[in-house]
């Protein structure tokens, strides 16, 4: 009597053990198969919001430009269409005042006022729309750039350009983007770094353009400057044209080390 | 707890007297540590089931208590209680999806050793005379169930030392 039941009893543990055990590793399986959709879910919705994120800031990018060149475009033709009429018109006026030796200098001083006034307007209104840039495309801009701040800011530029000749035209937006990082940069090692010497490197691969950027200046705090509201817009604008474009750029500086970046982007 | 429990229990064996007394004492004991351990989990187990299921224990307990004798009804509820509140744990475990890496999370360890243990144990329970029970069942049957009992005792205890093992690494990855 006692060997029948004593069987059943242990195919019935067997049985209740690896019913435990196939449960066990469903779970298991399940789980891990289950965290992997959800898993992959979240890293599509991550996929979409940045695409809609960059989708944004490359709208603003757009407008800020279009703003630009609408100012700029008011500057040349209006501002400086009235000036250049004003500066003829003290012209024609001070033809006139040549026997009042006192007041036809006054004039004159009035003219050449006007006259730098209206070269002012019209560096400001090309700083706003780089025409070199929309013209002749990112390495003439890039040298115009460079001998147009040398003078002005008594700082040694030094531009090296692989892989683009002069007039050769890439993509319009990365163009543009390249010119706008490189105008910031300077314009970071100029105002906060004191740098007198700045290296401008561009390489254009056949599938990358690596922008590199050097300057010896006093350096910075990467981390701190890039939290902080008010300093770190400068560099909260670089990176954002590097995002929009799909690149990479890493910064390197320390107090009192200079400043390096290195910025990849996809041609 | 469990460990002090046991001297008085090696201590009548080694006297070759009866231990059935402390050894239903520690299955009550050890029933109401692994009911109320389900209190702390983060899936959160319905608390009136972990109550209701401390009374059954309770009453089960005050119903079935033998001094001379193993509590075999005693054991069979626990089992089932500890089956269905595993089973329930499970459910909330996939329900909840909090867990990244379930093999790194202890209570799984824990809760996964208990469900082999009760489940390769309540029939042993259930038949109790032709088992493991020392009046009625052949000396031979009786030594190789409670070797298989111990087995399984064996393997809870090697899923709790994977639980502890496991706690130093985050499920979070």
């Amino acid at each position: 009597m006692n060997e029948i039941p004593i069987y059943t009893i242990l195919l019935g543990m067997g049985t209740l053990i690896l019913m435990a055990i196939a449960l066990i590793s469903f779970i298991v399986y399940y789980q891990r198969k289950q965290f992997n959709l959800q898993l992959k879910q979240q890293t599509e919705i991550q996929n979409i919001e940045s695409e809609n994120q960059k989708k944004l800031l490359k709208n603003s990018l757009e407008v800020q430009e279009a703003e630009r060149r609408h100012i700029s475009k008011d500057l040349h033709d209006e501002i400086g269409g009235l000036l250049s009429a004003t500066k003829l018109s003290i012209k024609t006026f001070s033809r006139e005042l040549k026997d009042n030796e006192e007041l036809y200098k006054k004039v004159q001083n009035t003219t050449s006022l006007v006259t730098e006034a209206l070269a002012q307007v019209r560096s400001l209104s090309k700083d706003l729309t780089p025409r070199t840039l929309e013209n002749f495309g990112l390495v003439d801009s890039l040298f115009e750039f460079a001998d147009k701040m040398e003078p002005t800011s008594k700082t040694h530029f030094e531009v090296s350009i692989n892989g683009l000749e002069s007039k050769e035209r890439i993509n319009k937006d990365l163009e543009l983007a390249v010119y706008r990082i490189v105008q910031e940069l300077t314009n970071n090692s100029l105002k906060h770094a004191n740098a007198d010497n700045i290296e401008i490197k561009l390489n254009k691969g056949s599938e990358f353009l690596y922008l590199s950027y050097s300057d010896n200046g006093v350096g910075f705090e990467y981390e701190k400057t890039k939290n902080d509201i008010k300093s770190g817009l400068g560099l909260d604008n670089i990176i954002s044209r590097v995002n929009v474009m799909n690149g990479v750029c890493n910064f390197t500086s320390a107090p009192n080390k200079g400043t390096q970046v290195e910025i990849r982007i996809p041609v | 707890m469990l460990i002090i429990l046991d001297i008085p229990m090696w201590y009548l064996a080694l006297h070759k007297q009866n231990n059935y007394l402390w050894a239903n004492i520690q299955e009550i004991l050890s029933a109401f540590l692994w009911i109320l351990s389900f209190l702390w989990l983060k899936e959160k187990i319905p608390r009136w089931l972990i109550w209701s299921s401390l009374l059954i224990v309770l009453f089960t307990s005050i119903l079935d208590f033998r001094f001379m004798h193993y509590a075999s009804w005693i054991r069979v509820v626990n089992r089932f209680l500890f089956i269905v509140l595993s089973f329930i744990f499970f459910t909330r475990l996939l329900d909840d999806l909090k867990v990244k890496n379930i093999l790194n999370y202890p209570p799984f360890w824990l809760i996964s050793g208990l469900m082999i243990m009760a489940c390769g144990t309540t029939l042993i329970f259930v038949f109790t005379e032709v088992t493991i029970s020392y009046e009625d069942a052949q000396d031979e049957i009786y030594m190789f169930f409670s070797d298989i009992n111990d087995i399984l005792k064996i393997i809870l205890m090697f899923f709790i030392s994977v639980g502890f093992w496991v706690s130093k690494y985050s499920y979070h990855e």
